[in-house]
């Protein structure tokens, strides 16, 4: 890519839903489905299947944990690739920015 | 085209991001219990540790600061142990910043607990309650800039009355009554309404609110700090000293009011003591009175209310300081060496 071209947007993090995603665990750390749920104000099936993507890719990893009363309780919170990937993101959308790319 | 969806991508991962680190929750309960166990604290301690249960005083400083502590431990205890079943039910995690903050909490809390105790063998507690409310606000503000504003809101509240209270010298029984009301009443009201969604969108009922608010902590002071002073005001006559003295012990009164005149020499008994200094006898210094002030006798002996010059009737417990102490030691090759004692009797609270 040369200076004057496009720079390319990451494909997974370049969607509405999967940018607040990750924007969301960078700042909060670990979440549950269900904080991520009532952050997003989306329904679980749509909030499924992001999840699955960020998952496939390495972006978010899991982990359980035991709860009151023994329940299990699974926690989502950005994996090393997932951060970087996230930041990288940032900075190609910072450029996009720059008054070179604006019309 | 790109630059606009860069742009609008950019505002979400903000949007998102101040979401996230806002990611501390107040529960309902934490304000009820801890407001209703601190205004508990303050209407129960005085009763039980008083100077005629406890004369020593480090025997009642130890007795009050383990009472204090086992209490505050034990809600601090309940208060985590409720938090944690509660995000367990609505299927949440306590975040890291939530932990940090109720760190923080507790450390404010163990602060109040450890300024109590240094107060009852340095002094200044008629500014323990204003502390308290500074601290407590503290803590509330701390807190709300992690969850909500209104959080924040009501913990300047707090720490303008404290400041206030110290300011404009508040009598302390009107500071007591303020920080019952402001734990007993304004936590619990401030745990209700909390998460009404309207004063978390409008900065117009964010301020609406808080003036409500401050009515509902300061209206039952003021009333209950007024129908104290009317209790206080005797129902006999001011009789002068004069007269007082003259008809003897004959007549049983169980209620009087005795003036005495300005420019009374009244005796000062002084009796002190020090680690390298001890007192070899009890002294009494002649002092002037420069207002008159009439005192009420209950069953002939004096039960600490006073009043200067018609002024408002006050008791000796929240009225009697010694200001401005100063003491400096001087040796002098005509008199030797000499110990300066300067301070400023005041019956103002």
């Amino acid at each position: 890519m040369d200076a004057l071209s496009s720079p390319e947007l990451n494909a997974v993090l370049h969607q509405p839903v999967r940018t607040r995603i990750v924007a969301y665990l960078a700042a909060r750390g670990e979440t549950t489905f269900n904080e991520l749920k009532q952050a997003l104000e989306i329904t679980d099936g749509n909030l499924d299947s992001h999840m699955k993507k960020l998952v496939s890719v390495e972006y978010i990893q899991s982990k359980k944990q035991t709860a009151k009363k023994g329940k299990q309780q699974t926690l989502y919170y950005l994996s090393e690739i997932g951060r970087h990937e996230f930041e990288n993101y940032i900075e190609t959308l910072k450029r996009l920015l720059s008054p070179q790319f604006l019309p | 085209m790109l630059a606009n969806q860069a742009s609008d991508q950019i505002e979400a991962i903000h949007t998102m991001m101040a979401s996230g680190h806002r990611s501390v929750h107040m529960e309902r309960h934490t304000l009820i219990l801890w407001g209703l166990t601190t205004a508990f604290l303050i209407l129960v301690g005085g009763a039980i540790f008083t100077h005629e249960r406890f004369p020593v005083s480090w025997i009642r400083a130890l007795s009050v600061t383990t009472f204090i502590t086992i209490v505050l431990t034990a809600v601090a205890y309940f208060d985590f142990y409720l938090i944690r079943r509660s995000r367990d039910e609505r299927e949440e995690s306590i975040s890291f910043v939530q932990l940090q903050v109720t760190k923080v909490w507790w450390l404010l809390v163990g602060l109040i607990v450890m300024i109590n105790l240094g107060m009852h063998f340095y002094g200044g507690g008629y500014m323990f309650y204003s502390l308290v409310l500074i601290i407590m606000g503290l803590a509330l503000y701390i807190h709300g800039l992690f969850s909500r504003q209104m959080l924040a809101l009501a913990g300047v509240m707090m720490i303008l009355l404290g400041l206030a209270s110290i300011t404009l010298r508040l009598p302390f029984p009107v500071i007591e009554w303020l920080t019952i009301f402001c734990f007993g009443l304004g936590w619990p009201l401030l745990g209700f309404t909390l998460n009404h969604p309207r004063l978390n969108k409008s900065l117009k009922y964010r301020l609406s609110f808080s003036l409500l608010w401050l009515a509902i902590v300061t209206i039952p002071t003021v009333a209950i700090y007024q129908s104290g002073r009317l209790e206080d005001v005797p129902e006999t006559t001011p009789i002068p000293l004069t007269q007082y003295l003259q008809q003897g012990e004959t007549v049983a009164v169980t209620e009087e009011v005795v003036t005495i005149p300005a420019g009374t020499i009244v005796p000062l008994k002084v009796e002190l003591s020090g680690d390298v200094l001890e007192g070899l006898n009890v002294t009494t210094l002649p002092m002037l009175l420069s207002h008159p002030i009439d005192i009420v006798l209950s069953d002939g002996k004096p039960d600490g209310r006073f009043r200067v010059a018609q002024g408002p009737w006050k008791k000796h417990v929240y009225n009697y300081r010694i200001r401005d102490f100063s003491m400096t030691s001087i040796l002098d090759r005509d008199t030797g060496p000499q110990v300066q004692l300067k301070l400023r009797l005041s019956t103002n609270n």
